[in-house]
């Protein structure tokens, strides 16, 4: 049927249902918009006349998916949380070992290196006293005690290296669920993984309507304040840039900017001979895993959509599996960051 | 300059035969200064008279004063005017007191906007910079960051900005005018999709918190404010009349003799003024044409004289263009022979002699053209030469409709539902789309979400409407041209991409066998792809060109409004058009003649549409049967005429409007004439036509009976489009019908038994060339 046609069809049906006074589905009386009337009906966004009003469901109760509500100033969400069975890699919280890496002094490479250490000098802390290198190894001694990893990284410090100055509890593995692939579109679900004590515990922020993004937002800045160091996959062009957006589009002020590994990048640099650098493909080669029953990406969206629809919860559970699965992979896929020459993302690039 | 002098030499040439029609001195004026209602910022001051502005004219200050006091404004002026004050003073003075403040200056040509970044740079008060899609990605973020005015065209705002307005937080949420130059270039379709992306900009400047003040500029035309307006969605004040200084002009209309051609006028002309050391500037509508007047001078014009003169075409660098400005300000070249391109944009600085080689279209772009002579107080001289078109003829025979008020409209349609539901898809996908919204567009933005809804396409909740693709809808929207995009490949040149097409033009311009010109080249169409949405083409060099040959049928879908006229019925509505190609004849291309042809099956195209339809009474139709003549080739003969008269009212060229003629409409029950709008939804031409039924037709009328030919010409009942290959045509039965519909009496010649029997014998021979060939 031909788009006149269907816009006649619509007319007619509009002028039957006006027809009968207890029609719900008036519509405007087709006056042309005089100039200039957008800016007065800014004010009343909400509520223009003529428009069919909405009526809006009352949101499916939160223990319906296992999670609880959050109320926050901008209304509320849901937070779901459980605990993991998956250990945080060695290199945590053990500094040690940025402290061996004599090449964060300029000037030292391999050789040098190899000399000092042949000569007794251990670690910066040795290097200190040293006529020549002292001073520029003071100068990384204090970026590493205030923990300035952007600088680290530029010296050269590897992704591990950098991780080993923050305590497991500090580091956030991350995942989103979005409706779109542009950050117009609203996101809906953050997984995060993060030590609560001594126990991994997964936590899943998730929206039950697109109105209940802001205040998902609004919560995860808290979390992520708490937070130092983020582990994600492919976040550096996706997931981060992502919730910057969605913080711009609901005027929120940013989330201070936190150190990052994209383990996306480590996975590219694998010597093996994988077919391509996916998550599900690096579970099967490296974890031995094989996901059964999982929601594809890209059918997410469009999931989540018809869940806003009917509020049927059975819908969401398998994304929010999904979205658990992922994050789980990336913290067993953390110890990848561990290898040699895990020099991280920095020559990654934003589109823009 | 001395213009009787060069009148004397062109008069006293031995080919001049009383060419020259008509002459209309228009005198000069001095300047006219005025100041501004409160000061300008002491750097902007400082800045203006550095450039050796010192008092601002009548028309600048207006503008400012108005801009100030928060007004959106459209400015109507002249070329070479000032113009560009009119914006950059109102915006600097905003940028210099606001120092967060941002501007937007929205361009038509990518030529035009690397012109007016010089232009606001030479100020040095605000960082500017363009961003288009030649910008590098290093420098984008940049640019979004730290320009304060940034120069862009309208596809660029479209694909590349809104969509990602998030990152243009900054830029937009500071954002305090928008300038957009050349308004009267914004009409029909592509004006009709910037006025969408217009509301769309508008609508996420307010969602980042901004509110951005309108300036406009337009060329004259019948409706500047009224235009502005629909672009915008806003009330704009009209700044005219202009207060720079201009020399005084003499026009002239030029009538090429029979028996010669115009490319042959505008060479002698050429010697003429080279001779006399005048600095001319020529224009022609083709590049092709610029081409060949280039060739014939330096066959018959002295090597040292014509080695004076260059050509100018659009798709030159910028170094060679710096080249050719550069040498014509020193006066070694003396003329430059130019397409339209050099309407807009580059400064070949001060000419005295304008050749107008065919009528531009609009009478806008006319007054371009001959503003590119007679800046300041120089005296000058235009002259107009008309070529074989019933518009040119018209002017010919109506000079003072030329110096008049103009007439015609800059036309779009904000309610035409193909353009808006790919624009609605773009605004849904930038921000979700609340009731609110809803007041930006036409009403019937509605009805096409609930579409969208039904198609899976965006999803109502919360009263607000999201957009629930996944993919980039601006990327599915060309604001230039409608339906499926068609490519054109050179088999010739490994398939190197020579350019695109919408796809109504390919099947009736790109079918297999067509001659094909594009910028210059000549292409011959080897395959016409249509699931691959590709013509292959091959450069050739050929004598002839071809014309397609076309069935087609309308359909009324649905009346919109209906009026009687002097007893005939007259109606605007939705029709669906259905085109079938069905072969196309080659013709030489000086003689005409027909060379052979052949048949071809193309599948057939439907086009809904907007169009307006007219229906003589059975009195008429009778008259014009007693008298002898042929009703079909009268109709036929009529939707000709007035669709080549029909951009007197609605800016718009032959290509933009299609026709259709019937002696027996099946759902009318009556002889009908179709006259509709060639996109799909329309875009308001035939709407215009419908309202301006009266005139249209009355000028149609003048155009068709004041021609001289016998039979039917190209300068008035011949269309070069014509699905039919003009035939039948029946000029006689054309002017009985149109004193009919204008409520006149006409009494057809006493015999026509000698013409009946002339067309019989025509139509035999075409008959058996058909036969022959087909």
């Amino acid at each position: 049927m031909s788009l006149f046609e269907r816009l006649a069809r619509l007319r007619a049906t509009r002028g039957e249902a006006a027809a009968r006074p207890e029609a719900a589905c008036s519509a405007p009386a087709a006056a042309r918009p005089t100039p200039g009337s957008f800016q007065g009906s800014m004010a009343a966004r909400e509520g223009a006349p003529g428009v069919r009003a909405f009526a809006r469901r009352s949101p499916v109760p939160a223990a319906r998916f296992g999670a609880s509500e959050v109320q926050t100033a901008c209304g509320s969400f849901c937070r779901r949380a459980r605990p993991l069975a998956v250990a945080p890699p060695a290199f945590l919280g053990r500094p040690e070992r940025i402290l061996t890496n004599l090449k964060l002094v300029w000037g030292v490479g391999p050789v040098t290196e190899a000399a000092l250490k042949a000569q007794g000098v251990r670690s910066l802390t040795d290097l200190q006293e040293h006529p020549r290198w002292g001073e520029e190894a003071r100068r990384v001694l204090a970026l590493i005690s205030a923990r300035r990893a952007a600088e680290l990284r530029r010296r050269g410090a590897s992704d591990a290296e950098i991780l080993g100055l923050f305590r497991p509890h500090e580091v956030a593995c991350l995942d989103i669920e979005t409706t779109g692939l542009w950050g117009n579109q609203p996101l809906f679900l953050v997984g995060l993984l993060r030590l609560e004590g001594e126990r991994p515990v997964l936590e899943q922020l998730f929206a039950r309507h697109y109105s209940e993004e802001r205040a998902l937002l609004t919560y995860l800045a808290e979390v992520l304040a708490e937070v130092k160091a983020l582990v994600t996959f492919n976040g550096k062009r996706f997931d981060l840039p992502y919730i910057e957006q969605r913080f711009i589009y609901h005027g929120l002020p940013q989330p201070e900017e936190l150190f990052h590994v994209d383990l996306y990048f480590h996975a590219r640099r694998l010597p093996q001979n994988l077919p391509n650098h996916r998550l599900v493909t690096l579970e099967e080669y490296l974890l031995g895993m094989e996901r059964e029953g999982d929601v594809p990406g890209y059918l997410v969206p469009s999931i989540y959509h018809r869940f806003v629809e009917t509020g049927e919860p059975e819908l969401l559970l398998p994304v929010l599996e999904h979205n658990a699965q992922d994050v789980l992979s990336l913290a067993r896929l953390l110890h990848l960051v561990g290898r040699e020459g895990g020099r991280g993302c920095a020559d990654a690039v934003r589109s823009g | 300059m001395d213009v009787d002098r060069i009148l004397r030499s062109i008069t006293a040439h031995p080919y001049y035969q009383g060419q020259i029609t008509y002459r209309r001195h228009l005198p000069g004026r001095p300047a006219a200064y005025a100041e501004p209602a409160g000061p300008l910022p002491a750097e902007l001051k400082a800045s203006l008279e550095r450039a050796g502005v010192k008092r601002l004219y009548t028309h600048q200050a207006a503008a400012l004063d108005a801009a100030r006091r928060g007004e959106n404004i459209v400015v109507v002026t002249p070329t070479a005017s000032g113009k560009t004050l009119c914006y950059n003073l109102p915006v600097l003075t905003e940028l210099l007191t606001d120092r967060e403040a941002r501007a937007l200056y929205i361009f038509p040509t990518k030529a035009l906007t690397q012109d007016q970044l010089n232009a606001v740079q030479r100020f040095r008060l605000a960082p500017a910079a363009v961003y288009d899609g030649d910008t590098p990605d290093a420098a984008k973020a940049e640019i979004r960051e730290n320009a304060r005015i940034i120069l862009t065209n309208p596809d660029m705002l479209h694909l590349g900005i809104l969509p990602n307005h998030l990152k243009w937080h900054n830029f937009l949420a500071h954002l305090r005018f928008v300038v957009i130059d050349e308004i009267h270039t914004y009409r029909g379709v592509f004006g009709t999709q910037v006025a969408h992306t217009l509301r769309r900009l508008r609508r996420l400047a307010a969602h980042h918190g901004a509110d951005p003040q309108f300036i406009l500029t337009s060329a004259t035309i019948a409706n500047p404010a009224e235009h502005a307006q629909h672009l915008t969605g806003l009330p704009v004040t009209l700044i005219e009349g202009s207060g720079a200084p201009q020399g005084a002009r003499d026009f002239l209309f030029w009538r090429v003799p029979q028996h010669t051609t115009y490319l042959r006028e505008v060479v002698w002309l050429l010697e003429v003024l080279l001779e006399e050391q005048a600095r001319t500037i020529a224009f022609a509508r083709a590049r092709q044409v610029v081409e060949r007047i280039l060739r014939q001078v330096r066959r018959e014009i002295a090597p040292p004289l014509a080695a004076r003169l260059t050509a100018y075409r659009g798709g030159y660098l910028a170094a060679e263009r710096r080249e050719i400005e550069l040498e014509l300000f020193s006066g070694r070249l003396l003329g430059v022979v130019a397409t339209n391109a050099l309407e807009l944009g580059i400064d070949v600085g001060e000419m005295e002699v304008c050749l107008i080689a065919g009528y531009p279209g609009t009478i806008a772009s006319t007054w371009q053209q001959a503003g590119r002579v007679g800046r300041r107080e120089r005296d000058s001289l235009v002259i107009f030469i008309a070529v074989a078109n019933p518009l040119d003829q018209y002017f010919l025979r109506h000079p003072e409709a030329f110096f008049e008020k103009p007439t015609e409209s800059a036309l779009i349609d904000t309610a035409n539902p193909y353009l808006l539901l790919g624009q609605a898809r773009c605004a849904a996908q930038e921000l979700p789309l609340t009731p609110a919204d809803l007041a930006l567009w036409d009403p019937v933005l509605v009805d096409l979400l609930t579409i969208l809804e039904e198609d899976g396409q965006v999803m109502r909740a919360d009263g607000r409407w999201f957009y629930t693709g996944q993919d980039y809808p601006a990327e599915k929207v060309n604001l230039r041209t409608t339906g499926r995009t068609f490519q054109l490949r050179d088999r010739g040149e490994k398939n190197r991409l020579v350019g695109t097409m919408d796809g109504h033009t390919a099947f009736s311009e790109a079918y297999p066998g067509a001659i094909y010109l594009h910028q210059g080249e000549t292409y011959r169409v080897e395959e016409l792809d249509i699931p691959g949405e590709t013509a292959y083409l091959r450069r050739v060099d050929v004598d002839y060109y071809t014309m397609v040959g076309r069935e087609k049928s309308t359909e009324i879908l649905e009346t919109l409004s209906e009026k009687e006229l002097y007893g005939h019925r007259f109606a605007v509505g939705r029709l669906r058009v259905r085109t079938r190609v069905t072969g196309y004849i080659k013709k030489h291309e000086l003689t005409g003649q027909v060379l052979g042809g052949e048949s071809l099956s193309l599948p057939e195209e439907v086009l809904e549409t907007v169009g307006m339809w007219f229906c003589p009474s059975p009195e008429l139709t009778a008259q014009v049967k007693a008298a002898g003549l042929d009703l079909m080739g009268g109709l036929h003969a009529v939707e000709h005429a007035a669709i080549a008269l029909l951009p007197l009212y609605a800016m718009c060229d032959r290509s933009d409007v299609g026709g259709l003629s019937t002696v027996l409409h099946t759902q009318t029950g009556e002889p009908t004439v179709f006259i509709h709008d060639a996109y799909e939804g329309g875009v308001g031409f035939a709407e215009k036509g419908y309202e301006k039924a009266e005139e249209l037709l009355a000028a149609t009328l003048e155009a068709v009976a004041a021609c001289p030919c016998e039979n039917g010409c190209p300068s008035c009942i011949h269309s070069p489009k014509c699905s039919n290959f003009n035939r039948p045509l029946d000029k006689e039965a054309a002017i009985l019908i149109l004193h009919g519909l204008l409520g006149r009496t006409y009494e057809p010649a006493a015999s026509n038994g000698m013409k009946a029997l002339e067309r019989a014998n025509l139509t035999r021979l075409l008959g058996r060339l058909k036969g022959a060939t087909l």
